[in-house]
């Protein structure tokens, strides 16, 4: 220990202080929610240890059983849709004119904070919004109060942070359809394949490495999703569009649950490790 | 060659009708936060504004709404707050890499831990500790919290960054007789402003459009970062003074768009910087 300490005093001192405040603000509060999450805690009395009584509410209670519902359908749509439609986007863009222009316009939302885009949607969502444009085109039966019946809701949050979202995976895929080599596409050419041809069977294999590595921050930020939900509807009516994120904060800072917040962090905390544990597994792993 | 043009006009069409989806809403935004109230209660959201007002609207947002408050300290703890979290990873990357802190990578990944969590992890030990040693709803708190959830990611990059720098340098300067701390202000230091300018992008916007962390760990109008504001003003004003609330998002957003356009270059890079990691 001294040894240690002799050796590399100038080096710790450098390092020290990042590293304290870390050990100080962050594993000490995971030590504290794991240890959290087998009390009963409201903040008042000492916690009350109750074993896995918390652990075991989140699959029984039918509040949470919807949170955890509405967590897998917004993982998925995230999975699916801003991925999806980035590619799309680049691929239309690759070699367009214009492309900054429109590159510009999808990427605006990116731009602005979960937020301010759920106060957007709600705006949109109001009565003389999209419901108005509906009408006009003489869709009146598919209007409805958007942010207030389900499961319609949780679809109508999805569509803002689609919007949201988008523009930064379409960034990147950008960034990946430039780097590919250009022999392969030469070939397909005089080979006479068409557009969509190319697409499936050169395009997407080669950009596969960049999608995997999209498709994974999509995965850890969706199982985070907050704000919106916290703007858009606060996860009602009836806490019928909470996710587990919103769950944990209601249930803690509305309640004062404190164990129960706890156990629904630790969830997610598994859930969302254990799911992007082959995007972490490239970032660490390999230099250790 | 026909089929070829045909194509990409059928491209333009297709992404024209997609770009107009999503600039509309934006669209929508601006006109209706030019609108006087009673110019936005006599229409529909659609409809041209009669009036303009947006910087009436603004200054409203910024009085009645009390953003001004908000931007205020946000803009601090988003300067200041990214500053010290890059001099401090600066710093922790120095002592790792170039000073070779034995162990160097177990320290890394302790600090590296940080990102890996969900934040629902720390909200409540972080709350009741606040409240306990009296950070709670002060700005010395919410600074100190917002340094030190920028402090793991800028540690990642800029020790990334630092293993590909020549060894000679620090070399050179060790045998000139040079102590720690001048190679790391004099000679590491300014090598490191590209991605520093990266890093302090990223972390302004992070800090900036922080909406949880500024819930739970301050509640006055002195303190409270701007999105915390914002929400709190959207359950007020949203059906009474709806144009008001919209300039003020208008407002709140302006930082962040004009850093994204005017860095983009920076941004894309800081991207593949992270990607490529």
């Amino acid at each position: 220990m001294t040894a240690y300490l002799k050796r590399n005093g100038a080096a710790l001192l450098y390092t020290l202080p990042a590293a304290l405040l870390i050990t100080a603000f962050f594993i000490t509060s995971i030590v504290y929610t794991i240890y959290l999450s087998f009390t009963e805690y409201s903040g008042l009395a000492a916690p009350k240890w109750v074993g896995l009584a918390n652990y075991v509410a989140i699959f029984q209670d039918a509040t949470y059983i919807t949170s955890v519902n509405n967590t897998l359908i917004w993982v998925i749509a995230t999975l699916v849709l801003p991925v999806g439609l980035g590619l799309m986007f680049s691929v239309l863009l690759q070699n367009l004119k214009g492309q900054r222009l429109f590159k510009n316009i999808f990427y605006l939302p990116y731009a602005m904070s979960l937020t301010v885009v759920g106060v957007i949607w709600v705006f949109l969502f109001s009565q003389t919004g999209i419901n108005f444009v509906l009408q006009l085109f003489g869709l009146g039966s598919f209007a409805r109060d958007w942010l207030t019946s389900t499961p319609d809701n949780t679809f109508a949050m999805i569509v803002a942070s689609v919007w949201q979202g988008t523009g930064t995976n379409m960034l990147l895929f950008l960034i990946g359809l430039s780097a590919l080599p250009k022999e392969p596409f030469e070939a397909a050419a005089i080979d006479g394949a068409n557009r969509i041809r190319t697409f499936w069977s050169i395009t997407l294999p080669l950009l596969s490495p960049i999608t995997i590595v999209v498709m994974g921050m999509s995965l850890v930020n969706s199982f985070k999703i907050f704000d919106i939900i916290w703007v858009m509807t606060m996860g009602g009516p009836y806490r019928s569009s909470e996710t587990l994120a919103v769950t944990m904060y209601r249930e803690s800072f509305v309640l004062f649950h404190f164990g129960q917040g706890a156990a629904i962090s630790i969830v997610l905390t598994v859930a969302s490790i254990a799911v992007s544990w082959f995007y972490l597994r490239k970032t660490i792993v390999k230099e250790g | 060659m026909k089929r070829i043009r045909i194509g990409q006009w059928v491209t333009y069409i297709i992404i024209s009708v997609l770009a107009v989806f999503w600039v509309t809403p934006v669209i929508l935004v601006v006109m209706n936060a030019s609108k006087s109230l009673a110019d936005f209660s006599s229409g529909n959201i659609w409809v041209f504004p009669k009036t303009f007002q947006l910087g009436l609207n603004m200054m409203d947002a910024l009085r009645m709404g009390n953003l001004g408050h908000g931007l205020l300290s946000s803009l601090c703890y988003g300067v200041l707050g990214s500053g010290i979290a890059i001099f401090l990873a600066a710093m922790a990357a120095f002592g790792i890499v170039i000073l070779r802190l034995k162990g160097g990578f177990y320290w890394f990944l302790l600090i590296y831990s940080g990102t890996i969590f969900p934040f629902q992890m720390y909200l409540v030990p972080l709350f009741k500790g606040y409240q306990k040693l009296g950070l709670y709803d002060t700005f010395g708190g919410m600074l100190l919290f917002y340094i030190a959830i920028a402090i793991p990611f800028c540690v990642f990059l800029l020790r990334n960054y630092m293993t590909t720098l020549p060894y000679e340098i620090v070399e050179a300067a060790q045998l000139d007789g040079s102590h720690s701390f001048g190679i790391f202000t004099r000679i590491i230091g300014p090598l490191l402003l590209p991605p520093i300018s990266v890093l302090f992008l990223f972390q302004f916007t992070w800090i900036w459009n922080d909406l949880v962390f500024g819930m739970t760990l301050s509640r006055s109008e002195t303190v409270r970062p701007v999105m915390a504001g914002l929400a709190t003003m959207q359950g007020i004003y949203f059906r009474s003074g709806i144009t008001t609330l919209l300039a003020g998002i208008v407002l709140t957003s302006m930082p962040t768009i004009l850093l994204f356009f005017a860095l983009q270059r920076n941004f894309i890079k800081g991207m593949l910087l992270t990607v490529k990691s």
